[in-house]
């Protein structure tokens, strides 16, 4: 419209990025221009190589840069241990806590009928082939807390736990450090449903 | 709860608008499409984030401008603060707190809480159970934080059920996969029938008291009826079994006709007057106070869980009303902390009271009394 040809383009482009708003990416732009050359390229050429160079690993699902990745090669995990997550981002999440030694399977999102998600289009298949060696002695279901993370972990659930492996699921409840008083009625229900004993 | 100032900028027939109500009762006389309604509608818009005349928010926008607000100073239990609502073409809405912009905009309801009564809420009598269950809905939402939770978790995985049920075909696996969509329906469709149970046994009292108090002879009741077959006082573990167990009572019908055929999404509220059916056997002016029964009894409700006395907005309350009646209700409404009243009738015909008297003639409002 007011821009030049090129810059109109660079708008509409960034425009599609999840997030970003007319505004947001008009202001991408400007300091896209702003920056100098050299960053630029730089810019350029980490999205060209993240585009090339990052797949996903054959046995677990998680971005890796070769095949299998490295947590799935790496001798230290505990293999009768799987955790299975909706998406990379919660592998760097539980990766971060250094707690957990097991493996990973990435399902690539949750089953939502609404947007023609089924267990179909995940993973599930490649995670009970995974199950069927007798290695594995727990899943950890650590799919999100909402509808469909849930319903994915209880259909999970069903179809693991006649393999006689035990499963289980990530406890949901009040955050840690976090005042009682604050906490909202739906999560105190939940917090009081999964209490433990002392 | 009072509303000491209202402030309107591209609401309906005003570009810029301030008004200070009175505490207590205000009338709003004037003749039709003068602005008496709009008014209310502001307010209630505050309140609500929504208007009880259009589904669509852009209508309440000053000719076709792009952004509307509404604001108001309110007198509340804990002190005073000012609640700001907005409307603009490309972002929504948004409500502010003190000049706050708060995050979520479902958690305006019960900052101001409204109780509104409108010609068209005889829907709630003559119309289908899914007035009645949205009515009911509504009270709830302003009073139980966690209702907004369970009704959304609910809606979203009834939609997702119904789809599985619409795409797939009956196998082993889909059967296993909707077994599962059992389990998270279940869970927040028992906690809505108990808590409309619980409400309605609480209102069940007030709105048969109000009946009689505005003049009818004749015995309003009102009672919950559950989709499913619940006993009267069931509890929370009951309510999700029988769910559980009807659910697959009918999975042959659910596949065959693809829908969720049972479950809260299907509640009734019957309302009774003299043991007769009210929408079928009740005049329009027996319906008509039952329908303001039950607003009042609303207001009481929300009077008890919150803490606070909600405002009522009437519109044209008065017509259908004879003398004696139109004295009740101003008895009734002059107990709580703040009213508003729309009426064409002419203020010698207003029952005598130390209502603020306001005529409102297209775009002005000047205080009469």
């Amino acid at each position: 419209m007011y821009y030049p040809e090129p810059m109109g383009r660079l708008i509409a482009q960034l425009r599609k990025l999840p997030g970003i708003g007319p505004r947001t990416a008009q202001r991408l732009a400007f300091h896209i221009l702003d920056i100098p050359d050299q960053e630029a390229k730089q810019l350029i050429e980490a999205i060209a190589t993240a585009r090339d160079e990052v797949s996903h690993c054959s046995i677990c699902g998680n971005l890796a840069t070769e095949d299998p990745c490295n947590l799935c090669s790496s001798p230290g995990r505990d293999r009768s241990l799987i955790c299975v997550l909706q998406d990379p981002r919660a592998v760097v999440a539980m990766e971060r806590t250094h707690e957990y030694k097991g493996l990973y399977h990435v399902l690539g999102g949750a089953i939502s009928p609404m947007e023609g998600i089924g267990p179909d289009e995940l993973r599930v298949k490649e995670l009970i082939q995974r199950l069927q060696d007798g290695t594995v002695k727990e899943v950890v279901l650590a799919t999100d807390l909402n509808a469909e993370g849930e319903v994915t972990a209880t259909y999970l659930a069903r179809l693991i736990k006649p393999l006689g492996i035990k499963t289980t699921r990530l406890a949901h409840g009040l955050p840690v450090g976090g005042d009682l008083e604050y906490a909202d009625q739906v999560t105190l229900a939940k917090a009081f449903e999964g209490r433990r004993e002392l | 709860m009072q509303l000491k100032q209202l402030n309107l900028v591209n609401f309906r027939s005003w570009d810029e608008f301030i008004f200070k109500p009175a505490a207590g009762l205000n009338i709003f006389c004037g003749g039709n499409a003068q602005g008496k309604t709009n008014l209310l509608e502001s307010i209630f818009f505050l309140a609500t984030g929504t208007s009880f005349r259009t589904y669509r928010d852009q209508e309440m926008a000053h000719r076709g401008a792009s952004a509307f607000a509404v604001g108001g100073q309110v007198l509340a239990a804990a002190g005073e603060f000012y609640l700001g609502v907005s409307w603009t073409e490309t972002e929504g809405k948004t409500f502010t707190v003190n000049r706050q912009e708060q995050p979520r905009f479902a958690d305006l309801l019960g900052h101001l809480p409204a109780v509104a009564f409108t010609p068209e809420d005889l829907s709630l009598i003559k119309g289908g159970p899914r007035q009645r269950r949205q009515a009911l809905n509504f009270l709830l939402l302003q009073t139980d934080r966690s209702y907004y939770f369970y009704l959304r978790e609910f809606n979203r995985v009834l939609g997702q059920r119904n789809s599985h049920l619409k795409r797939s075909r009956p196998s082993p696996g889909n059967e296993l996969l909707l077994l599962s969509w059992d389990e998270q329906l279940t869970q927040p469709g028992a906690e809505l029938m108990v808590r409309r149970q619980r409400a309605l046994a609480a209102m069940a009292p007030w709105i048969k008291e109000y009946n009689f108090r505005l003049g009818s002879r004749k015995e309003l009741s009102v009672f919950y009826q559950p989709d499913l077959a619940l006993k009267p006082g069931f509890d929370l573990p009951s309510a999700r079994e029988k769910f559980k167990q009807q659910l697959l009572q009918n999975r042959k019908d659910e596949w065959r006709r693809r829908l969720t055929l049972s479950g809260p999404q299907r509640d009734e509220i019957q309302i009774l007057l003299d043991n007769q059916e009210i929408r079928n056997f009740g005049s329009q002016g027996e319906q008509r106070l039952a329908t303001l029964a039950w607003k009042l009894a609303e207001a009481k409700y929300i009077k008890e869980h919150t803490g606070q006395d909600p405002i009522l907005l009437l519109d044209d309350v008065y017509s259908e009303l004879d003398v004696e009646r139109r004295r009740f209700l101003t008895e009734q409404v002059n107990r709580s902390e703040q009213t508003f009243i729309t009426t064409a009738e002419p203020k010698e015909n207003l029952p005598s009271s130390s209502a603020a008297v306001w005529q409102v003639t297209l775009g002005n409002i000047e205080r009469l009394q």
